[in-house]
């Protein structure tokens, strides 16, 4: 079986840029993966996510997707119904005066019947948690509430895979941890993940990650593997997720553990068993 | 400058069916020279507090005082471009204002609109450019030719121009990769020391806010909730999660520590050195 998508050497330039923006890049995805991309700005990492579905076409190269290619213009929009995108600033996303007839904005578009309509608003405004919220008007909800509705609007559609392109950046830390749990409820749903993200403590929720350099991938690992690299991350302008981090500043007090702890609580069991034993 | 916040009230619309309040009973001083952080979830009332600072948004009752400027409610003739050209704004995405032909055009602007010689403005802007980290053979070129951080560093070369001794930051460093967040953080935080400016940032990050401020500002629904030290601020985490807030990471995990290992108490750290050397003696030294 191929892979959900596909890119076979692509390489993107911007009209009137001297460099390539992604360079010589093949790399698959396979269905319901949860990758994240990471890499400094610049790195080609938004460049790379509107590779996906036909925002960008690749300069050389394919992308495919679900088997069609994104160069074929007659396809492009059973692509977009494939890989939809949430972008970082809610507000340039909605275009109705209600929830509602944002959600119903791109249902319209593929030309869905009423009652459909209306059977899938209810369906994922409950899912996102925003149902109570369908009659209010979009600018006047907080930035969690906004990009929950964005993402509600995105999964009307119900594509198959969905791109966060740094999604949560602009949110407060609750909002961030309500769009954290929606992302992690989608995924369990099935549906395929790609996060393009700056935050490595939501990186570590990943099954696999992309690292992106001067627009070529230069790593690639499950995140276990890649923040044992600490050294080479730092090289490239990243961080370590806040556990990896403080257990590097541990090993330099002589308190060695037995693996790379990705999460706070997992680090905390690991100080516990260490301290019990001695 | 002082800056003192009377009993300021501020609404929306004022007179409108969709009037709504946006500040109330906000008194508050951030005293001259000092480093302010600002946090609030979503809504609270962040961004409606900043304008009011450099006088974009009037209070509708009580009273701004900003050095010797006053902004009162209901009161119209207050020298605005004075009070402007010493408040300085870093909005988020602040590239989106660059407007010029060239980089030094847009960074001199600001100078020249509040009097400078053009030849003046020109050496200034040529000062900041390593500051915030750029080639001076930038100067010649669109700024709409460069990357996104470039660009960004533009327009904060551009704020800086116009020398303010206030310097009013909102999520200066959103969506910056760690690296270009720590530079531009740094920047902020040099600038503010050398040239004992009064800062005020505004952020959704309580690490930003617990490594630079002297003072910290917790809002919530338009009102003061709290202002402090970042110790007084973060030890009050019941409250701060009742109103949509985090503790710093570093805190948050040794209050996790202070619980699974069943201990009288933990000391505040700010940073993963502090706590590991705290955690490291912890077990080195278990049962002395």
């Amino acid at each position: 079986m191929s892979a959900l998508i596909s890119l076979d050497k692509v390489t993107f330039q911007y009209e009137y840029a001297n460099d390539y923006a992604i360079k010589d890049l093949s790399v698959s995805i396979e269905a319901n993966e949860w990758v994240a991309i990471l890499g400094r700005n610049g790195s080609g990492k938004s460049t790379f996510g509107r590779l996906l579905n036909g925002l960008h076409l690749p300069t050389k190269g394919t992308v495919m997707v679900s088997g069609l290619s994104t160069k074929n213009e007659s396809d492009i929009w059973s692509i977009r119904n494939v890989v939809g995108m949430v972008f970082q600033n809610p507000d340039h996303q909605f275009v109705a005066t209600t929830v509602r007839d944002d959600i119903a904005f791109g249902l319209e578009n593929l030309g869905v019947s009423r009652e459909i309509m209306e059977e899938r608003i209810t369906k994922y405004a409950s899912l996102v948690g925003i149902s109570h919220l369908l009659e209010a008007e979009p600018h006047r909800l907080s930035g969690g509430q906004k990009q929950r509705v964005a993402i509600a609007g995105i999964m009307a559609l119900e594509p198959e895979v969905i791109v966060f392109d740094e999604a949560t950046s602009m949110l407060d830390p609750i909002g961030r941890k309500e769009v954290m749990e929606t992302i992690q409820m989608l995924h369990q749903r099935g549906v395929t993940i790609i996060s393009i993200t700056h935050d490595m403590d939501e990186a570590v929720l990943a099954s696999r990650l992309l690292l992106f350099h001067e627009g070529r991938l230069v790593l690639e690992g499950r995140p276990e593997e890649l923040f044992s690299k600490k050294e080479r991350l730092k090289e490239l302008g990243l961080s370590l997720p806040f556990s990896v981090e403080l257990q590097r500043e541990l090993e330099e007090e002589g308190i060695t553990l037995r693996k790379t702890c990705l999460s706070e609580s997992e680090l905390m069991n690991e100080l516990w068993t260490l301290y019990l034993a001695k | 400058m002082d800056i003192v916040f009377s009993e300021v009230e501020f609404r929306y619309m004022k007179g409108t069916p969709f009037e709504k309040v946006a500040l109330k009973n906000f008194s508050v001083t951030i005293p001259s020279g000092s480093f302010t952080a600002v946090i609030g979830h979503t809504g609270s009332g962040k961004s409606t507090f900043i304008q009011h600072i450099n006088g974009l948004l009037r209070p509708s009752a009580g009273s701004v005082k900003v050095g010797k400027y006053e902004l009162k409610a209901g009161e119209k003739k207050v020298n605005l471009k004075g009070l402007r050209k010493r408040v300085g704004l870093v909005f988020q995405y602040p590239e989106h204002q660059l407007f010029e032909e060239t980089v030094e055009k847009d960074i001199c602007f600001g100078p020249i609109n509040f009097g400078l010689p053009k030849e003046k403005a020109i050496r200034r802007a040529k000062e900041l450019l390593p500051l915030v980290g750029l080639r001076e053979d930038i100067l010649s070129t669109s700024p709409f030719q460069l990357s996104g951080g470039q660009m960004r560093r533009v327009a904060i070369a551009g704020v800086l121009a116009v020398q303010p001794s206030v310097l009013v930051l909102d999520e200066p460093a959103a969506s910056l990769d760690p690296e270009g967040r720590d530079q531009m953080m740094k920047l902020f935080y040099d600038y503010h020391k050398t040239n004992e400016t009064t800062t005020v940032l505004v952020t959704h990050h309580m690490e930003d806010a617990a490594k630079y401020a002297d003072q910290i500002i917790v809002l919530h629904n338009g009102s003061i909730e709290m202002v402090g030290g970042r110790e007084l601020i973060f030890e009050q985490a019941t409250r701060l999660h009742e109103i949509g807030l985090d503790l710093p990471k570093s805190v948050r995990f040794l209050q996790s520590i202070k619980e699974k290992f069943g201990l009288d108490e933990v000391p505040m750290h700010f940073d993963t050195k502090g706590t590991s050397h705290f955690l490291g003696n912890l077990i080195k030294h278990k049962g002395e």
